[in-house]
């Protein structure tokens, strides 16, 4: 066990974190507007990372696919939305909930019948496909890639949220939705820009795993327990939240494996479990 | 300015008004009192498009706006001063007030400089979050944030509920100078003795419906309406 | 509240439960081996009712008691050779402890967090069953014997007779349950799913009857998977997977939560939807989905709430009919039978 050994866990766990903080941020922001949560957020990263797959077969180009994915998939997202989500208004956000699990059953057929049930790998560019020498360490240059883009995403988010106008307004209706559109907000329409917003994070996060984990069709049902643990350990509708809740989750998860192998993968539901006895609220809620 | 004809209203199965009316001109101040849990929040909200109206017609300057979401009577010009003043704690208070402001773009009187000029306690703390304020500088800001968007119509949700004497003071003092700029008014008041010398006439909510109104005046003289109905 | 007889819902219920012993009866091998199969998943959704339909807690981890259920019956009586009584009374025991932590720790979590938080739970259970080499991993436990009736005359490793067994098990869940939601208990969960708030301004405290039906739900489902794992005699981590919970919660909805007997409706339709559908496609989910999404469409009220409605049509019909008869003038006063909404599992709740 040696300090490189250590570094890189740090750079594994810092990794995952980045992972779901893309994954989470849109869920969480989605909740806070809405009382809504997206069951089927995993099956949007699985669509990213299938069309992300078929974009880098087609085009030969994985940074087409990283754009590319997402914009696909907040349009399927928009469609569904407008389609489904939104005419179940009335029904309530329960009835609406529910939906989006019928989502995720027909989802996982859906990728299973247009690109089977094998898991299909995924070609880092060529650009990022060796190791970087760091602190005397070697490192894939693709995670660090991971790890840096995850940053630049909270940094962008930050400063939408924090600094632009319609942050205010996301903000605004997070806290108080009946007051936001009290003073004119249309709180339904920046619910469904988060909601694609979030499905197109949700897509990027897909196609930027696909190179480490491949891709199939049930990756996205495995990946949103823990985005979802996020989501409440963090506290719903921030972004603070989202951070705090990604990297506590990235690193208790990665470093229970490490330190108590005996109770890999449990761990994070002890973390999710005192944080709902402790403080039910998560650590950071938008509405405190 | 605002005609409210037979307004029912509640949640879920539970009805809270049944068939209530009122009117308020323009440029007139008019009090919605009764007890607690009559339904004076419930009725503001119906109004603002926050809760659908079970039945009943809503009129604002002629046009019906029964039904409309929230976001559309706002911009028609219903501004709403919640009785939870509901600032929003994310934001600072000079965010609080440009997004109202932003959101508003109708002409009138007041613009951000204004309403820093008319509430100066709100231009020293603008930097501070909404929640880092006194519950009297809440209430100065949600009146502020309606106010930016130079709204018709102004709903007013229990300005001084849960205030020291000496803030209500304050705020009274407030109203005062807004209501003689010939500001619209419909204000909730649980405390009559805020009220009555505020409005020209009011209303008195009993069972879900209108059990008395009239000339404010009156009910200041009438301490048999006020115990019968406002049980004080 | 669940009125202790309402003659629809009996109606059903026995309808159901002859339907079941008739097919126990005259059913070839394999119609048997699914009947069972409706019967396991009717008790764990008529458990899961309990909570979803009632209190509107909308348990997405049921597989954890179910997995629980299964996993102690089958270790206690594969891998440590108890007798079957004494392995299903530590089955129950463990569910019922599940139960009770589950719905302590979710406490004060309401609609949508509580999804989020059932959800999570019940896939803690499967992470550690998959990980765990004791309990055979990924390949599950086999080797699970059934109970031992002989003294009884009875052969549960016959299909008909374990069948039979299973339905009427069903039924007597089916009964205990209508007696709990019938009593003051029921009442009150109902009242904590209308509006929480009012109960506590009642001077109620909703935390331990939530705590309470949890544990009874998580009880009930551990007793379907003590049932599943001597149906199947064997068990496998799906059990406890999300996806699993949310097949059980489909059934509930598709067949009407707060109606205790709609859940059992739900699990027989879905479950014989599945095989009748084997047959040309294994894309089953499909169609799963599609269920799922369409019945919380139509207002969440499920195939029970459609009975009812024709119920309430047809009385209206016949009560029109023998008034015009009795009088033979006006028609327009009918006598409208008050008819108690039943809101289904989305509707309604506070904003
Ligand atoms: N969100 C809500 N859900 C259910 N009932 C409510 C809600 N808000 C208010 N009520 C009920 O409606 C009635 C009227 O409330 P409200 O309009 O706030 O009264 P007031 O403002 O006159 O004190 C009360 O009995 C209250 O309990
Ligand atoms: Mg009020």
């Amino acid at each position: 066990m040696t300090a490189a050994y250590w570094l890189t866990q740090l750079l594994n766990a810092l990794q995952y974190s980045m992972l779901l903080f893309v994954l989470s941020v849109g869920l969480t922001v989605v909740f806070g507007l809405m009382n809504f949560v997206n069951l089927a957020h995993g099956t949007f990263y699985a669509l990213g990372a299938f069309i992300g797959w078929s974009l880098l077969r087609a085009t030969g180009s994985f940074w087409l696919a990283l754009v590319g994915a997402p914009l696909l998939v907040a349009a399927i997202a928009a469609v569904l939305y407008g389609a489904m989500i939104a005419r179940m208004q009335r029904a309530g956000h329960l009835a609406q909930v529910l939906a989006t699990l019928g989502l995720v059953f027909m989802g996982v057929e859906v990728m299973r019948i247009i690109w089977g049930d094998f898991a299909l790998d995924f070609a880092a560019p060529p650009l990022l496909q060796g190791h970087v020498q760091l602190f005397g360490l070697v490192y894939p240059a693709y995670r660090l890639f991971v790890i840096a883009l995850g940053l630049l995403a909270m940094v962008a988010l930050w400063l939408l949220l924090e600094r632009t106008a319609l942050g205010a307004m996301v903000r605004a209706a997070v806290d108080h939705a009946d007051m936001a559109a009290a003073l004119g907000v249309r709180v339904d329409r920046l619910f469904f820009g988060m909601f694609c917003f979030g499905c197109a994070l949700a897509a990027l996060a897909g196609v930027v795993a696909a190179p480490i984990f491949s891709v199939y069709p049930g990756m996205g049902i495995e990946i949103l327990i823990p985005t979802l643990i996020v989501v409440v350990v963090g506290g719903l509708g921030s972004l603070k939240g989202a951070v705090a809740g990604s990297l506590l989750v990235g690193f208790v998860d990665t470093f229970g494996q490490v330190l108590l192998p005996q109770l890999a993968g449990i761990v994070v539901y002890a973390l999710l479990a005192l944080t709902l006895l402790l403080r039910p609220q998560g650590l950071f809620p938008a509405r405190a | 300015m605002l005609e409210v004809e037979e307004l029912a209203a509640g949640y879920g199965e539970t009805r809270v008004l049944h068939g209530l009316s009122l009117t308020v001109a323009r440029g007139e101040v008019v009090a919605l009192l009764g007890r607690n849990g009559v339904g004076k929040t419930t009725t503001l909200r119906a109004i603002m498009g926050l809760l659908p109206p079970a039945g009943g017609r809503i009129r604002l300057q002629g046009r019906d706006i029964t039904g409309l979401p929230a976001h559309r009577i706002a911009r028609l010009g219903v501004g709403y001063v919640p009785e939870t003043r509901d600032i929003f704690p994310s934001l600072t208070v000079r965010e609080n007030l440009e997004l109202a402001w932003r959101l508003g773009r109708r002409e009138g009187p007041w613009d951000l400089e204004s309403i820093y000029a008319f509430f100066p306690r709100l231009r020293e703390r603008c930097d501070n979050p909404g929640t880092a304020l006194s519950g009297g500088e809440q209430q100065m800001l949600a009146i502020a944030r309606a106010l930016v968007q130079n709204p018709d119509l102004l709903l007013l949700d229990e300005p001084t509920e849960g205030l020291a004497p000496i803030v209500v003071q304050e705020i009274r003092t407030k109203l005062r100078e807004l209501i003689a700029t010939g500001l619209t008014v419909l204000l909730v008041e649980q405390n009559f003795r805020f009220a009555t010398p505020l409005a020209s006439r009011c209303y008195i909510l009993a069972r879900g419906r209108v059990a008395w109104h009239g000339p404010a005046a009156e009910l200041a003289a009438s301490e048999e309406l006020q115990r019968r109905l406002l049980a004080v | 509240m669940l009125r202790l007889f309402d003659p629809l819902r009996t109606l059903l219920a026995l309808l159901l439960l002859l339907a079941g012993l008739w097919w126990a009866r005259t059913g070839d091998y394999f119609g048997r081996e699914i009947l069972a199969e409706m019967a396991v998943f009717a008790i764990a959704a008529m458990g899961l009712d309990l909570l979803a339909g009632f209190p509107r807690l909308v348990s997405m981890g049921h597989g954890l008691f179910v997995g629980i259920g299964a996993y102690g019956y089958a270790v206690a009586t594969a891998l440590w050779g108890w007798s079957w009584p004494a392995a299903i009374l530590l089955a129950l025991a463990l569910s019922a402890l599940a139960g009770l932590l589950v719905g302590l720790a979710t406490v004060r979590a309401r609609d949508v967090f509580y999804i989020m938080a059932t959800l999570a739970f019940g896939q803690m259970g499967y992470v550690w069953v998959v990980r765990s080499a004791e309990l055979g991993g990924d390949d599950g436990l086999a080797g699970v014997p059934r109970p031992e009736l002989a003294a009884l005359g009875l052969d549960l490793g016959d299909s008909a007779t374990f069948a039979t067994l299973l339905v009427l098990l069903a039924a007597a869940v089916y009964l205990l349950l209508g007696r709990l939601l019938a009593s003051g208990f029921g009442r009150t969960l109902v009242a904590i799913g209308q509006n929480e708030r009012r109960v506590r301004a009642l001077g109620i405290a909703p935390g331990p009857y939530r705590v309470a039906a949890t544990t009874v739900s998580g009880t009930v489902a551990g007793f379907a998977g003590v049932l599943a794992a001597m149906h199947s005699m064997y068990v496998s981590p799906e059990l406890f997977h999300w996806t699993w919970s949310g097949e059980v919660l489909t059934m509930a909805i598709l067949g009407g939560v707060g109606s205790l007997v709609g859940p059992a409706l739900g699990a027989a339709a879905v479950v014989w939807l599945k095989y009748a559908v084997s047959g040309w496609t294994e894309y089953w989910g499909l169609f799963l989905g599609l269920f799922l999404i369409l019945a919380v469409w139509t207002g969440g009220q499920g195939l029970y709430g459609y009975l009812e409605r024709l119920r309430a049509w047809l009385l209206r019909t016949l009560t029109r009919q023998e008034e015009a008869d009795a009088r033979g003038d006006r028609t327009g006063q009918t006598l409208r039978r008050s008819h108690r909404h039943r809101p289904g599992v989305a509707a309604g709740g506070e904003g």
